[in-house]
């Protein structure tokens, strides 16, 4: 019991708390390119949950042989690295031969939908917290959903920016940057003093 | 066919009336505000609010030079000057002030093209800001019934506020009369509930602000806050010192209603002001900050559209009568245009504008 | 003047654009989450752009040699592993300016390793590029982040904390600016910036190539 209150209490603190865009800024180039195509959004929620779920399961009994070492700064981030490729060898055969339709769908961007910053943020953050691995789940899985909340949000919100008279030079990236930046500035709400390192 | 629908941005005029008059009655009754607040605390709160409405002006005459914006001058900023040092303490530093207003400007309305088209409330993003920036300043409170200086360091007296004391949870040492009367410690504006709320019952009965977004805010507000009180004793006491602390009615009244930011149709007012209602219990309830309405108003303003839609989707089941199914049918094979034309959105005017130009 | 020097040339000024009016930052949008997060002083924003030099030029050399030849599975793989071991010779030419860079840089560095560019970048565009020019054009976008780079990370650290480069300069007033969320709006004040120049000299507008054959 205690086990499943503290999956969901880590899932709700990397969801609104962290989110991985508003308060973490993990893949917001990815972010973007997600909200010019709706329909993709779930797909690839769901594939970065996938993503981050195995590469934390197995990662975890593999980054104590790397964290003590006095190079860890290179280390960490390197087996991580290592670690996805294995998941992305594993999620390209597992797609290829069981889900012919959605390796269709993805396309040539399935290395883009494994290895991208928000996914190898999400494994790193918790792994330099020193979660246990109930915790590392939970933060991954509420890091994804989070992802797809937030590409819902800006999304809506950019389509509005539509019937906004924006000036010339705002128009385009920079707009899209201010609204992101006042949107982070309202889940800062719920942190208040403690910011995140 | 010539249209005599008007198509342009909100704030929409109802009366015979225009936008010029509903500013000018929003700042006539921001006035009396100032005059409690005059003397509660002296002088500096009217050079507060001067420097503010200044500084506001300034900013954003500054912002149509740099963008070459050719709208006409208007009140709007007037009133974010006026606002914004309502929301903080008395004898906050003017830089504070100065700055918060190089956020509302120069941030929130001007990249977004002016006033009408602004997605945030101007002076809810400039106060959420500086509160991040300077939390140990924004939120101590002098203790009123002190004239402050004018310039230079405050030597003032500093006081628990009611707000801090539930943050900490803590029964607030506060008569319920002192806290209707403003002579408690508090943001300078919005302590003094009575002369907040006769202000707003004067926009109320002029038309300027919409009755249903407050009393939909205020009402679930009370409830949840009667139900779930954050300190012990009885829920009465627990709902007025969580209703009469921080900026609730202040806010509820001055910053949810703005035309701009808040949902069009009625239907979408009443689910704004619930879900504000509810996200505003939950930050004060869980967040770090001790008075979340601000950042809570930023998230609902981006959801604003979202109430729009889902008011837009119940209209056409309403007026089809062909049940969900069939509207949702008709719905998909809709093009975006068709649909701008329920929304009352003015995008037509723009086009036209366009034309003009060519 | 030679056939080679006028080809190597004209390459030479078609990347020069990735300086300033096709910015990989603020024009294209592609590393915006780590300078907005991670790029908090000057030392961040040198260390953020030395790694990310070393890490995008032999990707896309990498893949503009041996790219077409291998199958696509193997290719990700091999352009990841490229990138993530280019990590360690940034690691150490960045201890050599400074001996703690690295580590208040955070996380943010080693994600440079698997952002757009070495992932989208290298499989979709280097690969039909000579290598000069995919050499040109690595060089030129991690010049042109350097220069976005640093300039947010001396304001922010002037601004946050009043000095530059660890040296005190005057009394720090705004620490607001080191949140993320100030990242964002100030890249986005930066980008409306490049499009008034652009007005100026009226350049014609860059657009970003985005149907799925030329994605940037």
């Amino acid at each position: 019991m205690t086990y499943v209150a503290q999956f969901f209490s880590m899932m709700l603190t990397a969801l609104f708390i962290e989110n991985i865009i508003f308060t973490r800024a993990l893949g917001t180039s990815w972010m973007f390119y997600l909200i010019k195509r709706p329909k993709e959004i779930v797909r690839y929620t769901l594939m970065l949950m996938a993503v981050i779920t195995l590469s934390g399961a197995i990662g975890y009994p593999l980054r104590g042989y790397v964290y003590d070492s006095e190079y860890r700064h290179i280390l960490v981030p390197m087996m991580y690295i290592a670690v996805m490729t294995v998941v992305y060898i594993v999620v390209y055969i597992f797609v290829k031969k069981v889900l012919p339709n959605q390796f269709e769908h993805f396309g040539m961007n399935l290395g883009t939908a494994v290895f991208n910053c928000a996914a190898l943020g999400s494994v790193l953050v918790p792994a330099g917290e020193r979660l246990d691995l109930i915790s590392t789940l939970g933060y991954g899985i509420g890091m994804s959903l989070g992802f797809g909340l937030a590409v819902v949000i800006v999304g809506y919100g950019l389509s509005r920016l539509e019937y906004c008279r924006v000036p010339k030079i705002f128009k385009g990236v920079p707009i899209a940057l201010i609204y992101l930046g006042l949107l982070s500035l309202a889940f800062y709400g719920l942190i208040g003093h403690q910011l995140p390192t | 066919m010539k249209e005599k629908l008007m198509f342009q941005n909100a704030p929409h005029v109802r009366q015979s009336e225009s936008v010029a008059t509903m500013m000018g009655d929003f700042v006539i009754a921001l006035l009396p505000i100032y005059l409690m607040c005059f003397f509660y605390y002296g002088a500096r709160s009217l050079v507060l609010g001067l420097c503010g409405v200044f500084f506001c002006v300034l900013f954003s005459l500054i912002g149509k030079i740099v963008v070459k914006e050719r709208a006409k001058f208007d009140l709007t900023p007037v009133i974010t000057g006026l606002i914004i040092p309502l929301l903080m303490p008395a004898d906050i530093p003017y830089y504070i002030v100065i700055s918060a207003c190089a956020v509302a400007i120069l941030v929130v309305k001007v990249p977004f093209g002016g006033t009408g088209n602004n997605l945030f409330n101007p002076a809810a993003v400039g106060f959420a800001s500086v509160a991040l920036c300077w939390p140990e300043v924004v939120f101590r409170y002098p203790a009123p019934m002190q004239v402050i200086e004018i310039f230079g360091e405050s030597t003032a007296k500093i006081a628990n506020s009611p707000a801090y004391s539930l943050a900490i949870g803590a029964v607030p040492d506060y008569e319920v009369l002192d806290m209707l009367l403003g002579s408690v410690p508090g943001p300078m504006g919005a302590t003094n509930i009575f002369v907040v709320a006769a202000c707003g019952i004067f926009l109320m009965v002029r038309k300027t602000i919409n009755w249903i977004t407050p009393v939909s805010f205020l009402v679930p507000y009370t409830l949840l806050s009667a139900f779930f009180p954050r300190i012990g004793g009885s829920p009465f006491d627990a709902l007025c010192y969580e209703l009469f602390s921080g900026t609730i009615i202040f806010g509820a009244l001055f910053m949810l209603t703005e035309p701009v930011t808040s949902p069009k149709r009625d239907f979408g007012k009443f689910l704004a002001g619930l879900s504000s209602a509810i996200v505003v219990f939950l930050f004060r309830y869980f967040g770090g900050l001790e008075m979340g309405f601000a950042n809570a108003l930023i998230l609902m303003n981006v959801f604003s559209p979202v109430f729009d839609d889902v008011c837009e989707e119940f209209l056409k089941v309403y007026r089809h009568k062909d049940g969900i199914v069939a509207s949702f049918k008709k719905d998909k094979k809709q093009k975006p245009e068709e649909t701008v034309e329920v929304n009352l959105i003015e995008e037509k005017i723009e086009t036209k504008e366009e034309e003009a130009v060519k | 003047m030679s056939e080679k020097t006028k080809k190597l040339s004209a390459e030479i000024k078609d990347s020069l654009g990735y300086l300033f009016f096709k910015n990989p930052v603020l024009v294209c949008g592609l590393v915006i989450g780590q300078l907005a997060a991670g790029c908090t002083n000057l030392q961040n924003g040198a260390a953020l752009s030395i790694t990310y030099l070393f890490i995008v030029v032999p990707v896309l050399v990498f893949a503009s040699v041996i790219g077409k030849r291998l199958p696509e599975i193997i290719k990700t793989v091999s352009y990841m592993l490229v990138s993530a071991a280019m990590l360690i010779p940034a690691y150490y030419i960045c201890g050599g300016f400074s001996a703690t860079i690295f580590d208040s840089a955070g996380i943010y560095p080693a994600l440079l390793a698997v952002s757009t560019v070495p992932v989208v970048y290298s499989n979709k565009f280097a690969e039909k590029q000579t290598v000069s020019k995919a050499f040109f054009n690595g060089v030129f976008l991690a010049l042109g982040f350097a220069l976005t780079a640093l300039i947010l990370g001396g304001a922010r650290e002037f601004f946050g904390s009043g000095s530059l480069w660890g040296y005190k300069l005057s009394e720090g007033s705004f620490p607001a600016v080191k949140l993320p969320f100030w990242g964002f709006i100030l890249l986005g004040f930066m980008a409306a910036g490049i499009n008034a120049v652009r007005d100026i000299f009226k350049k014609p507008e860059y657009i970003v190539p985005q149907n799925e054959e030329e994605r940037v």
